[in-house]
């Protein structure tokens, strides 16, 4: 869960939070939150930190890091044992309601399988419930990879119904990626075979990264969190071998 | 040891019961001694299309919960030698198949048999997945339709994953594609699938086409597998699938529209 705090006011955020509590107490217990200085503009000290800290515990919460800290801030904090994340205004960009949608997807990924590396039969009911809360699709958002991972190669068909999510690197597919199947990366995707389901590269907001396949006739394309329907695509790509990558915002299909 | 067939598409009414027991009548015919076992519990209809529900006293669920043995659940098919049925309780539910019975009663028949054909309900849920749990070799059966392709497909991601073979590591299931009630005019027309699309999709060796026929319906209907109806298309396809699942080469018939040739066209002058 997050808290975004928009000013440096205690007492009035004490209030607001108060608010929130009355609404669902039992839903906030013991709830790991992170504070978010985003948008804050109000300069804070170590004093004022501390002073949330304690407010936010005191109000049976518990706080297990922030996002996007005063830079000067940020020693002190991870000093007391409290996880400092970057801003989240890179990986926010693109549609809303696709990111939103597929980072959903990520959080169930990483809970449904992520150990085995093979293709994981999809747990839709019973991670579809679970893995709804704010908190884990943030983290999911905001966790950084610190080194690659090897790529993942799949040499059998993905099904409709399954998932394959390469997570930290790079996917191969060697064979077709029936429609009502889910490809995902967090780098780039390459299907030799036709792509008829959905693929999403750059699964943790890498703009950088690219789909390529060799018959493109995909459900749905995304490049960290930026899409494209079936109904939307070129009809001259339909069929072709092509490259799909992220400018300005835009999904860009090219030829190969 | 006896080899495990499961008859699997995911959607229903495409032809798995007709499919089932056509196969392991063809294969008693060859003289493999074969025992068809429906899973579809509650909504038993393989004793029908075999033509023996007069007979049935026990059932699968009764050997399951040892209320019986296999002796007397086990009913002898009265035309085919070699060929014998489990059938389906039709009072109880699909939760009364526990994966550990099913494997004592498939561990037993395995002692006996060559083949042991399990007919799959529709749906990917408990029932489909028992046939298909400890399958060695699974035939799916598809329409030239865009649903029941997709639900193939869906089917096939599960014998690849949730299998004994795939949880053990074993070699996968052997996956053999039955396309039926595949009428080639209609296909010319644009109007149905063809062969060429739905193996494109599912990308897994054809066993066999069986085309669209009355006589399916008739023989259901009457109690007779079809694959014992000799002089028709279905029956012959059928035939030529089996042969196929025993590893023989055989060419695809019913494949293209039957073209009205100059002595078809005297023949019917002459009629």
């Amino acid at each position: 869960m997050v808290v975004e705090v928009f000013h440096a006011d205690l007492v009035a955020l004490e209030q607001e939070l108060q608010e929130k509590l009355t609404v669902a107490p039992a839903f906030f217990r013991n709830a790991p939150v992170l504070m978010d200085f985003e948008h804050l503009e109000d300069a804070i000290d170590l004093k004022w930190f501390n002073d949330a800290y304690d407010m936010l515990y005191m109000h049976s919460f518990i706080p297990v890091g922030v996002v996007a800290p005063p830079d000067y801030l940020k020693q002190a904090i991870a000093k007391q044992q409290i996880a400092v994340w970057p801003s989240a205004e890179t990986a926010r960009k693109g549609n809303q309601s696709v990111s939103s949608r597929h980072e959903d997807s990520v959080a169930e990924q990483q809970e449904a399988d992520t150990e085995e590396r093979t293709v994981p039969e999809d747990q839709q009911d019973e991670s579809g419930a679970t893995a709804t809360s704010a908190g884990q699709t943030v983290c999911g958002e905001l966790v950084d990879e610190p080194q690659a991972q090897p790529t993942m190669l799949v040499l059998q068909p993905v099904r409709s119904g399954q998932k394959v999510y390469a997570k930290g690197g790079d996917l191969i597919i060697m064979a077709a990626v029936s429609t009502g199947a889910e490809v995902m990366a967090d780098g780039h995707i390459h299907v030799y075979g036709t792509l008829r389901g959905r693929a999403f590269a750059g699964a943790q907001g890498d703009e950088s990264a690219r789909i390529f396949c060799k018959d493109l006739q995909a459900d749905l394309i995304s490049v960290a969190g930026t899409y494209l329907i079936n109904d939307d695509l070129p009809q001259k790509f339909r069929g072709a071998s092509v490259q799909v990558y992220l400018r300005e915002e835009q999904l860009i299909i090219n030829p190969l | 040891m006896a080899k495990v067939i499961v008859t699997t598409s995911g959607k229903g009414g495409v032809g798995k019961t007709t499919t089932s027991a056509a196969v392991a009548t063809g294969l008693a015919l060859r003289g493999y001694k074969t025992v068809v076992i429906d899973f579809d519990v509650g909504l038993r209809n393989l004793d029908l299309i075999m033509g023996c529900e007069r007979r049935v006293v026990y059932d699968f669920v009764n050997v399951i919960r040892k209320e019986s043995n296999l002796k007397q659940s086990l009913i002898k098919d009265k035309r085919v030698s070699d060929l014998y049925i489990l059938p389906a309780s039709q009072t109880r539910d699909k939760d009364t198949l526990d994966i550990d019975g099913v494997g004592r009663v498939i561990e037993e028949l395995s002692e006996d048999f060559d083949y042991i054909v399990c007919d799959s309900p529709a749906g990917i849920e408990r029932g489909a997945f028992m046939a298909m749990y400890f399958a060695d070799e699974a035939i799916v059966v598809t329409n030239p339709e865009v649903s029941s392709v997709r639900d193939s497909d869906r089917i096939l991601g599960l014998l690849a994953s949730k299998t004994k073979r795939a949880e053990n590591g074993q070699d996968p299931v052997k996956e053999h594609l039955l396309l039926t009630r595949y009428d080639p005019l209609r296909v010319e027309k644009g109007e149905m699938l063809s062969v060429e699309d739905v193996t494109e999709i599912l990308a897994i060796p054809l066993l066999g086409v069986i085309p669209e026929s009355k006589d399916v319906l008739q023989a259901s209907n009457a109690g007779c597998p079809i694959i014992l109806e000799n002089e028709t298309d279905a029956g012959q396809a059928y035939d030529d699938a089996v042969g196929r699942l025993l590893g023989e080469d055989i060419n695809h018939r019913f494949i293209e529209v039957e073209k009205k040739g100059f002595f078809n066209k005297l023949r019917l002058f002459r009629s």
